[in-house]
């Protein structure tokens, strides 16, 4: 019977084009996203790579010349300049590459990676860069995101579904052969069952051959990427399965096909728009980050501040930092270096709060967008897609936080040096600090993500439930009507 | 085949139907006669379980209706005043889909003889339904009584909006339904000289009440009119003296 109902909903669908638009339009999507996310994915590698190449190159050239020097070449250039004074070295042209490299599957949610910066260059001197990219807001770019899978998965397949649902149960009415199906011996739901079956199992096999197909064109190791892949198929499986059962739910009521649309489109705009644009504006209200404005101008007042009184401040750091005092000589209180080096970590000691105050309001908003994405499932499904690409705000932030670690360790080592007034050797440039990303352990499946699935399958279960509860006595309804 | 015991339904106050007592045996055409909102497409909407009744019993080939709505669907067919179908699909396809429903799997060529049976001209059967006729249609409707092998058959208004020659040729196949196969037919009309030409009996329908039954045998066509209108006016006479 599933069989036969399922042959003839196809010829239906095939006959009126209905299914024809929908694959096309779903395909055409899909392929676009995935083209737009490869490009992305393959500048950020590319990015990576002459990052990489030019680090390398320069960290090789300062050495060859701190060789040179060492093997008895004089050096004659700017005394700024000079590969074995530390200052410039750990200050500017010695700066090291924290990179974060794009995971298998980055192409299927970059959505905010040009929010969220995926290298930083360190130097000893510019910790506050770190906090600058946050605020690199494109608004057009935060409200629709980037057009890529995630967006046609969270923002795009449920208009599908709803195109392909919406009247399943009224138009059989409206068209009036629900008359001859009702005096068949099949039963009403189960029919109107097969049929949501049928339907989810076409979008759901679709999409997901379109983005095998175009994964494997983008040249995405499907092997290497499979734990992500089968997250992948089974969150869109999962969103699909809701979209059909809240359409399911709506149809039970037997109203027409206008009224179905109504209610299914105001919820798409309730659940993928609305819900998630006002927690969002929730978010940065109550937990608003410190401007970029306030950054530089406190930055400012607290150099200024800083060299004003930097023989006090220097003889505070070394009562601080005694092991830094050179062991046979005093320190050069008018050197430049120990002097801007003095200050710099002043203006770090005094944006501490500022720089502590942006990352609780950040983990601030982060929880609560966190807490409150049971309200839509385009929130939680949207944080699993971003999970499973890497692209999450979870790894930006362990990424970050290595980041500044890593940031203290380059410091630390060039501070050395600078106080003990000590030159840098060819052997020194292999002991400089290099960034590595540790991966968390954390697995790809996490509580969080667990959590997000059940709530969609649970969401799936009560919308399924009502409508095979209420469709079970269309008939009666229809018949009195 | 048909019974109604007693059977009344009523919506909120309003009372559709009153005390229905019918029999109607395998192989008997009843047709009911009445104005609109006599109660005979409630009648219908009883025997196939579309409806529940407020107070007595119908049961269809022995079983109750009300208890078994899906049981009875497997003995039952409805050719509703307009057969509608799905227009993109042919009328070999709509057969099959809605026969398959049934239960029963049909090869193209017995889906063919049952359309033919109906009627329906070979040429005609692969031609989309959209294209088709009322009467076509109607056609395609008897021929899904036929793949079903419906033990009873429920019409409402079957030949309103068919020219004569359609009428005639539909009562033709429905009497032949009910000669050859043994169907009951339960048919609800406004048309008194069908009702006469097809039925084995005729019962006139007012406010809900069953009035009359006579054997369509026994009335001439100008004595069933007598009667049909004496029994409006009888009871719309009362209502008024109410």
């Amino acid at each position: 019977m599933f069989k036969h109902i399922m042959y003839y909903d196809w010829l239906l669908l095939w006959a009126n084009r209905t299914l024809a638009v929908s694959v096309s339009l779903l395909t055409l999507f899909t392929a676009f996203a995935l083209w737009n996310g490869a490009q992305h994915v393959s500048f950020q590698r590319q990015t990576l790579a002459v990052i990489q190449d030019s680090s390398q190159k320069t960290s090789s050239a300062l050495q060859a010349a701190v060789h040179e020097i060492e093997a008895g070449k004089p050096y004659t250039g700017n005394a700024f300049q000079n590969p074995q004074s530390p200052y410039p070295i750990g200050a500017n042209k010695g700066a090291r590459f924290a990179t974060l490299a794009p995971e298998p599957l980055a192409l299927i949610a970059f959505g905010q990676s040009d929010l969220l910066p995926y290298y930083y260059r360190i130097t000893m001197t510019k910790k506050q860069s770190l906090y600058h990219a946050e605020e690199i807001e494109n608004a057009a770019i935060l409200y629709n995101g980037n057009f890529d899978v995630a967006f046609v998965i969270v923002y795009l397949v449920p208009l599908l579904i709803i195109a392909l649902s919406y009247n399943i149960v009224a138009s059989e009415r409206e068209q009036g052969t629900l008359a001859m199906l009702l005096s068949s011996n099949a039963r009403f739901d189960s029919l109107v069952l097969t049929k949501y079956l049928f339907r989810f199992a076409l979008v759901d096999a679709a999409f997901s051959v379109v983005l095998i197909v175009g994964l494997l064109l983008a040249r995405v190791n499907l092997v290497e990427a499979a734990p992500q892949l089968g997250l992948l198929l089974l969150t869109t499986l999962l969103y699909a399965a809701f979209w059909f059962a809240l359409s399911f739910a709506v149809n039970s009521f037997g109203r027409n096909s206008g009224f179905n649309a109504a209610i299914l489109v105001g919820a798409w705009l309730l659940l993928v728009l609305i819900i998630p644009a006002t927690l969002s504006v929730l978010a940065t209200t109550l937990h608003p980050t410190p401007s970029r404005v306030e950054l530089i101008t406190t930055t400012r007042e607290a150099s200024d501040a800083a060299k004003k009184r930097s023989s006090q401040i220097l003889s505070k750091f070394l009562e601080d930092h005694p092991e830094l005092a050179p062991k046979d000589k005093q320190v050069d209180a008018k050197d430049f270096a120990v002097i801007a080096l003095t200050a710099q970590m002043d203006v770090d000691k005094t944006l501490k709060p500022l720089q502590d105050r942006f990352e609780s309001q950040l983990q601030a908003q982060q929880s609560l967008v966190r807490f409150y994405r049971v309200l839509s499932p385009a929130v939680f499904v949207q944080h699993t897609l971003n999970d499973i690409a890497g692209t999450g705000h979870e790894r930006y932030a362990t990424f970050n936080a290595q980041v500044v670690r890593f940031y203290a360790d380059f410091q630390q080592f060039f501070v050395k040096k600078i106080f003990r007034q000590e030159q840098m050797t060819s052997a020194d440039f292999e002991q400089v600090p290099a960034f590595r990303y540790q991966k968390p352990d954390a697995p790809l499946l996490g509580w969080s993500n667990i959590l997000n699935l059940s709530l969609l399958l649970a969401l799936t279960v009560v919308c399924a439930g009502v409508g095979l509860r209420r469709t079970a006595r269309l008939q009666l309804v229809y018949a009195v009507a | 085949m048909l019974e109604a015991i007693n059977l009344s339904k009523t919506y909120n106050t309003a009372i559709a139907l009153h005390s229905l007592n019918l029999y109607i045996p395998a192989g008997e055409i009843f047709c009911l006669l009445g104005a609109n909102g006599a109660g005979k497409t409630t009648t219908i909407n009883l025997f196939m379980g579309f409806t529940e009744p407020t107070i007595g019993e119908v049961l269809v080939g022995g079983i109750n209706v009300a208890q078994k709505p899906h049981e009875i669907k497997k003995l039952i067919a409805y050719i509703p005043e307009n057969v509608m179908l799905y227009p993109t699909l042919t009328g070999l396809e709509n057969l099959a889909y809605l026969s398959g429903l049934s239960g029963t799997a049909y090869s193209d060529a017995e889906l063919v003889v049952f359309l033919q049976r109906a009627g329906l001209q070979k040429e005609a059967m692969k031609r989309r339904v959209g294209e088709y006729s009322k009467g076509m249609r109607q056609k395609v409707g008897i021929a899904i009584a036929l793949a079903k092998h419906a033990k009873a058959l429920f019409l409402d208004e079957p030949t309103s909006g068919l020219d004569p020659l359609a009428s005639n040729e539909f009562s033709r196949l429905i009497r032949g339904l009910a000669d050859t196969e043994g169907v009951a037919v339960l048919m609800a009309t406004h048309d008194l000289f069908r009702a006469k030409e097809v039925g084995d009996r005729i019962g006139i329908m007012n406010a809900g009440h069953l009035a009359s039954v006579v054997k369509a045998g026994d009335v001439s066509p100008s004595r069933l009119e007598e009667l049909y209108m004496e029994t409006i006016l009888q009871k719309h006479a009362q209502r008024e003296a109410a």
